[in-house]
Parts: structure tokens; C-alpha cells; sequence
């Protein structure tokens, strides 16, 4: 009876009924992470694609054609259906501003230096995080 | 062209750790599950004889293979791939026991017994019973230096107690694992 005899015994792996189980519970779980980071890549391209537009689209002359809930330019000689599908796509792409942007003031401050390095610190700050939780698991 | 399942399943059996560690690095994930086929048992034998729990120890062993499998390219090939892995589930573990603070320096054992009745012992089956009379940090040590290949040092870094507490730890766990499974260890060395 040795070290080397117990050393033998725990190198012996137990035997579970369930190995198949677990393994399609491991790609389960991989598939299920990949699609959710995939969802929240699509997701935040989404919503910068939406705020980039918003900025783009956010000019003052047509923000304020716009309040008026009037596209009398694009829709003037249309038909009614035109008419109300265009009233519809600019009710929306109204909504999606001002909730992206919350006004023009929002936009401006978005845009003024000090709110890029604050964001921008923040990120890297998140990576960070993120980079070290990682890294402590993984040798 | 499109290789047949059989085909490809009895490629990926006849690979090597290696092999499949780079075909999963490409993003085959058949290669991974393969991995996760032939090391599942050690992993989750570790993490039961560390002192997990069963539905917690599967847990964790899957979240070890998820994490492997996240980070295989930081894998360096410099040993071999269970013992990555065998490290990366006791982070996992001592994290977990470390967060809750419980566990560890206590001496009622009661609470912490491994429920068996979901698991088929078939070669060693005094070793876990044997385990369960040890108090859980002795436990803890002998698992990472037998199970884990864990030097003293290691495991004192590891668990942050000074390295004397260690080898005592390991001696006393060693001490009454020889007292019980004497019998048996005759039996399964003849």
C-alpha cells in the first residue's frame, strides 16, 4: 500500500450513465451562447446602424418638415395609399429619433468631444473587465 | 462534396487531441463535442472528488468545456489538453466555493456529501466513500495533487494558505485514505 497505489485509484474516472447526455448539454449550451452573442452583435448594429442614420437624416430643415407630419414634397402628387404609407414610415422614423436621440440637444452633446472619451473610456474599461474575468479562468 | 456522419465521426474518433484542438479552432464544432466525449468523465470525476455536487459539479464541468472552448487559442500545446482543461475546472470551482465562502474551513462534513445515486461506480468504488470522510480542505488538497497533478506550491497559491498547511493537509488526508482503502487497494492491485 503505497502513494502510488491511491494515485491509481484517482486516475480512475468515475463512470457515468449519462455521458452522452452531457455532451449534448455542452453543445447545447455552446450553440445557445454563440447565437446570443451573434443576437447582440446584430442587435448593436442595429441600434448604431438606426443612430447613425438618425444623425444623418436629423437635419434641422427636415426635422422641422417633419413635426408637421407632412411629406407635401414626396407625397403631393401621390395617391392616398402613398400618401398614408409615407405619413406611416415618417410617424416611425420620427419615433426611432427621438427616442435614439431625444431631441437635437442630445444629439449635440452625443457628438461634443468630452462624451466621446467618457464612452470611449468606459468601453475600454469594459473590455478590461472583461479581458481579466477571462483570462483569470483560462491558464 | 460532403463527407458522410459515419465517415466523419470515425475520422474525429481517430484523431488526436491536437488535431481536433485545431479543427475546433476553426470552428468544426463536431471536433469539440468529440473532445468533450473523451475528457467529460475525468472532468467531472474531478470536480466531484474536489467536493462538488453532482447537478453542481456537471455544471461546472460544462462551463469548463465551455470555456475551453472559447479560449482554445490560447491553448499553447506545451502539456497535455485534459490537464488545461482539469485546471481551468478547479478555477471554476475554487471561484465558486470562494464566492459563497462556504465549504472550506468547515468541519461538519454532513452537508457536503456526495449523493451517489445517480452515479455508476465502477473501478474505484471505496475511493469516493473513502474521500467523504475527510474533511472538505484536506479533500481538496489531495484531489488537486492526485487528481490534478497539482504540485504543493500550486496548490497553496491556489487555495492562498501557506504551503506547511498544505503538506499537513495532504498527509493527514493520505494517512486516513490508507486506513480505509487498505483492503481494497490489495484487491485492485492483484
Amino acid at each position: 500500500m503505497t502513494d502510488n497505489d491511491i494515485k491509481t485509484l484517482f486516475e480512475l474516472p468515475m463512470g457515468f450513465e449519462d455521458s452522452d447526455e452531457f455532451v449534448e448539454n455542452v453543445c447545447h449550451k455552446m450553440t445557445m451562447r454563440q447565437n446570443l452573442r451573434q443576437a447582440a452583435i446584430m442587435a448593436s448594429g442595429g441600434i448604431g446602424g438606426l443612430y447613425a442614420l438618425g444623425q444623418i437624416v436629423h437635419m434641422p430643415k427636415l426635422y422641422e418638415a417633419s413635426s408637421t407630419l407632412a411629406l407635401k414634397t414626396v407625397v403631393y402628387n401621390s395617391d392616398s395609399s402613398i400618401r398614408l404609407g409615407a405619413e406611416i414610415v415618417e410617424t416611425l422614423r420620427r419615433l426611432s429619433i427621438n427616442w435614439l436621440g431625444n431631441g437635437l440637444q442630445t444629439l449635440n452633446l452625443m457628438q461634443s468631444p468630452h462624451f466621446f472619451w467618457i464612452s470611449f473610456a468606459v468601453s475600454l474599461a469594459f473590455l478590461g473587465i472583461y479581458f481579466a474575468y477571462t483570462q483569470e479562468e483560462t491558464i | 462534396m460532403t463527407v458522410p456522419n459515419e465517415q466523419l465521426d470515425a475520422s474525429l474518433k481517430a484523431s488526436s487531441d491536437s488535431d481536433l484542438i485545431r479543427l475546433s479552432i476553426t470552428g468544426q464544432q463536431m471536433a469539440f463535442r468529440e473532445l468533450v466525449f473523451r475528457h467529460a468523465a475525468a472532468i467531472r470525476t474531478q470536480l466531484r472528488r474536489m467536493g462538488a455536487q453532482g447537478a453542481d459539479a456537471d455544471d461546472m464541468a460544462q462551463e469548463a468545456f465551455i470555456t475551453a472552448f472559447e479560449n482554445l487559442s490560447d491553448y499553447r500545446f506545451e502539456g497535455p489538453f485534459i490537464g488545461w482543461l482539469k485546471r481551468i475546472a478547479i478555477r471554476k470551482y475554487l471561484k465558486k466555493i470562494k464566492a459563497t465562502e462556504r465549504y472550506l474551513w468547515v468541519e461538519d462534513m454532513r452537508a457536503y456529501e456526495i449523493p451517489t445515486q445517480d452515479i455508476t461506480f465502477h473501478k474505484s468504488p471505496s475511493l469516493e466513500v473513502a474521500l467523504e470522510t475527510l474533511k472538505p480542505v484536506e479533500r481538496l488538497c489531495i484531489t488537486l495533487n492526485f487528481n490534478a497533478d497539482l504540485a504543493h506550491q500550486e496548490i497553496a497559491d491556489e487555495l492562498n494558505i501557506p504551503l506547511g498547511t498544505v503538506k499537513s493537509h495532504i498527509k493527514r488526508a493520505l494517512e486516513r485514505l490508507r486506513n480505509i482503502l487498505n483492503p481494497q487497494i490489495e484487491e485492485s492491485v492483484k
